[in-house]
């Protein structure tokens, strides 16, 4: 039997030294810190396409669509507010952000975003060209894939022909936060701050601290250690928004949750209003919302809150939204 | 496994120990398939396990006949277990350390016996209804080992990787694909943590260490299971056959693992000592040596179970189970050490085999080995412990999978409405009680679907000297089922101000 030689030891040795230098090149070719803590924020969409003349266009700021399939709500929705190709163009990185809140629910308890219209908006990103649509979301009550197993919403989705990304954690980088007034540095996932095309589909339900939990609150789902959000959660809330900028927020009202949300669990606090809100402003569509429950803008204080800090319009009354029900 | 002549065409004695080798690899790898897949059969395979939770249980486990048949293939082969499938042989033989031992060290004879002592200590002790002493058996050391500190040790390092290639842009792609294919599969997706992991690996370490004092040691000296296999072997059909025409050149008594061949004793073995791993057969230039029928029972040896060892064993046994006995009550339990759901604490010291794979199975990590906390007969039982893990309102792995039912396996229905304990609020260190601060987390996350957190909304004054309303959170008993869902989430720092108890 052969001894462990001086030879031996020297192998060895060489092969770790090897493997510290590896890494000391790769940490070496990384890009530096400032640079990856600040992603671009994303350009303002901009009314111009195009096959319109730029100055006739007048695109409405919310879109609702009500009584009718999933697909075809989201599909008259996009289309209100100017069609897909406003917001993606070819070759784009897509990334959809639905809420999937607990993991084991299917979506008839309207815990979780509808897996149809989900679908329906990557179909609709795809046909616009897209290079890539990814869906993604962290449940907080059990894994990720259970989530997307559960909630269909993998299935429907790679049907349509997008993918499910199961967020990894190495993804999540300090991000500054400039326009926070609370929260200033957060931990934040990387991919959704570089897409080009941020498309948020939150569903509409009832939150204990929250109040409800809609677009803005949605945004949550793309942060570390979310439960910290709390000790100040209205103020957290707008200070996300202002860093995690969609593109295009479309809420899921096709089933509510009115009480015991967001977890949810029983049909009967659940309500079918087979409706779809659309918009560039998260804060219009969120304030919109808010009147599915019988409340107005000014109750859900992070709504305020977004308004005053300049993040979008919660005043109803100045918006100009186009209303359409299907079939009629 | 009969004789061959080794001149013979085509299939010869190394083609046998090709066959060997071969198959201690499937096995192996069987078994890291078995344990990603959380199926309980390593288990069902384990006579010793099965007989021992069937003393102490008094019931037959499920499946028992498949130890049934490992019994009669034991007493148609022997050892062959250890040196054809026991994952533990294999990996002992895989890291023999045989190039770092460079003088031969004999071991006394008499350590041999130790692992029949712990062989007679565990089944006495299942008799007075404990498994305490399961926690010798290789198969619930492997599979502890992997869950709470090899599976989640590989995680943490192929993080680290993942992390600093992640900086490089053409890793990017290739990783994301790697995270989102294959993660799944091998690794946990969700980070775990097993504080008390590290033990586990001391001691496969140390058991692998022992090789650099004799090959495969844990076998020759400590392994309970392989005691058991080794009894069988004593009167197995199949045996090392040596003829005389040996010219005893001590050629195979260098290449036997266990060194149970002695040159001293005609190059005979010791059938409860055999692994049956046919390297003696191939070694030998003569082919003196063979396996073949042997119909009366082995000789015995010095070491073998005959007055002293039964009786040291019969005492161990006996003192240990009585020592736990006399420790705690179930009254006086630690009110911390909640129990997987439907599993009573009874159970856990008379049915739970220690081994593990409800560790594994759980997808939050919630389960983890209790100390001795708990008394110590109910070292490395699984508890729940919140503040790692919850227990997952749509889950019912941990009962499907504990292959001897210790954990009761509830269907989803009847595992949702199981109560496993309750919760209670710390209003001295819940923020909106204590501190006036705004919170509720454990209301949000509460996951039965009429919660069972409830809020009062209270007018109090704000630092700035303004009002707010504030919600103050209350447990309703009636509903709580105690999956810790909010003892997990609870964002005060350090012990969390709901906390479940059993
Ligand atoms: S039922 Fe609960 S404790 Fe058991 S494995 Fe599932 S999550 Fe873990
Ligand atoms: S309770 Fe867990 S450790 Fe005990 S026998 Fe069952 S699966 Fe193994």
């Amino acid at each position: 039997m052969a001894e462990f030689t001086r030879r031996d030891f020297l192998k060895y040795a060489l092969a770790g030294v090897g493997a510290v230098l590896a890494a000391r090149f790769i940490t070496a070719c990384s890009s530096p810190q400032t640079a990856q803590n600040n992603p671009p924020m994303p350009a303002p969409v901009t009314p111009a396409t195009e096959e319109n003349d730029t100055s006739a266009v007048k695109y409405p700021d919310l879109a609702v669509v009500r009584g009718g399939e999933p697909e075809a709500l989201a599909r008259k929705a996009v289309e209100l507010l100017g069609g897909i190709r406003r917001f993606v163009k070819k070759g784009d990185n897509v990334i959809i952000k639905p809420n999937i809140g607990p993991a084991m629910r299917t979506y008839e308890y309207a815990a979780t975003t509808n897996p149809w219209l989900v679908a329906a908006v990557a179909r609709l990103c795809l046909e616009a060209g897209a290079g890539r649509v990814r869906v993604m979301d962290q449940p907080f009550s059990g894994t990720a894939e259970s989530g997307f197993l559960n909630s269909g919403i993998r299935e429907e989705v790679e049907k349509a022909g997008g993918e499910i990304e199961l967020m990894s954690r190495f993804k999540y980088a300090s991000t500054d936060i400039p326009l926070g007034r609370d929260i200033k540095k957060w931990n934040i996932y990387e991919d959704i701050l570089k897409a080009d095309v941020l498309i948020n589909i939150p569903i509409a339900k009832q939150h204990g601290s929250a109040l409800l939990t809609l677009g803005m609150k949605n945004l949550m789902g793309a942060v570390q250690a979310a439960q910290l959000f709390h000790l100040n959660l209205h103020q957290r809330i707008a200070d996300l928004a202002s860093r995690v900028r969609p593109t295009l927020t479309i809420l899921d009202a096709i089933r509510i949750l009115t009480a015991n949300g967001p977890t949810g669990g029983d049909l009967r606090d659940v309500k079918k209003l087979d409706t779809v809100i659309a918009g560039c402003d998260i804060v219009a569509v969120d304030s919109y919302a808010t009147s599915l429950f019988g409340l107005r803008p000014d109750d859900i204080p992070h709504i305020k809150i977004a308004a005053e800090m300049g993040l979008g319009s919660n005043d109803l009354y100045k918006l100009n939204i186009r209303e359409v029900t299907l079939g009629s | 496994m009969a004789a061959e002549n080794k001149s013979s065409a085509g299939w010869n004695t190394r083609s046998w120990l090709n066959l060997r080798t071969a198959i201690q690899a499937l096995a192996f790898i069987g078994f890291l398939a078995l344990f990603l897949n959380a199926v309980p059969l390593l288990m069902r395979l384990d006579p010793l396990a099965v007989l021992a939770n069937f003393i102490s249980g008094r019931s037959l486990p499920p499946f028992a006949f498949i130890a049934l048949a490992m019994t009669l293939l034991a007493l148609i082969f022997g050892r062959a277990w250890c040196g054809w499938l026991c994952p533990m042989g294999t990996l002992l033989e895989w890291i023999s350390f045989n190039k770092c031992r460079t003088k031969k060290i004999t071991i006394p004879d008499g350590w041999r016996s130790v692992k029949y002592v712990i062989l007679i200590a565990i089944i006495l002790a299942a008799v007075f209804s404990n498994l305490t002493l399961m926690i010798f058996d290789p198969l619930t050391i492997m599979v502890r080992t992997f869950a709470t500190a090899i599976w989640p040790g590989l995680d943490l390092a192929v993080n680290a990787a993942e992390s600093l290639l992640n900086n490089v842009p053409v890793f990017q792609a290739p990783l994301a694909r790697f995270d989102n294919a294959l993660r799944p599969l091998l690794l946990p997706t969700t980070q775990l943590s097993y504080p008390e992991g590290w033990i586990f690996a001391v001691v496969l370490a140390a058991i692998i260490l022992m090789n650099l004092v004799a090959e495969r040691f844990w076998c020759r000296c400590l392994c309970p299971l392989g005691a058991f296999y080794g009894l069988a072997g004593k009167i197995s059909l199949i045996r090392r056959r040596v003829n005389e025409s040996c010219i005893k050149c001590k050629l195979c008594e260098d290449t036997c693992p266990t060194g149970t061949i002695r040159r001293d004793k005609d190059c005979s073995s010791d059938p409860g000592e055999c692994i049956v791993c046919l390297k003696c057969m191939d070694s030998c230039p003569c082919s003196t040596s063979d396996f073949g029928p042997m119909f009366s029972p082995a000789k015995f040896n010095s070491y073998d179970p005959v007055r002293r060892q039964l009786f040291l064993g019969l005492g161990a046994g006996a003192v240990l189970a009585l020592l736990f006995r006399l420790g705690l009550p179930s009254k006086q339990r630690n009110p911390y050490a909640i129990r997987p759901p439907g599993a009573g604490e009874q159970d856990m010291t008379a049915k739970c085999i220690r081994c593990g794979e409800c560790i594994k199975a759980c997808p939050t990590g919630a389960i983890q080995p209790s100390q001795m906390d708990s008394g110590p007969e109910q070292l490395w039982t699984p508890v729940i412990v919140p503040r790692i893990g919850f227990c997952q309102y749509s889950c019912n792995a941990c009962g499907s999978t504990c292959p001897v039912s210790a954990i009761p396996a509830l269907s989803l229905a009847e595992k949702k409405s199981t109560i496993i304990g309750r919760a209670f609020i710390d209003r001295d260190r819940c923020l909106p009680w204590a501190q006036n601060t705004p919170c509720i987390v454990c209301e949000e996350m509460c996951p039965v679907p009429r919660k069972a957190i409830l809020l009062h909304t209270v007018r109090t004054k704000r630092e700035d000297g303004g009002t707010m309303l504030l919600q103050l959170p209350t447990v309703q008993a009636g509903r709580c089922i105690g999956c810790g869902l909010c003892e997990y989430k609870c964002p005060v720092e350090g012990e969390s101000a709901i906390r479940v108890t059993a």
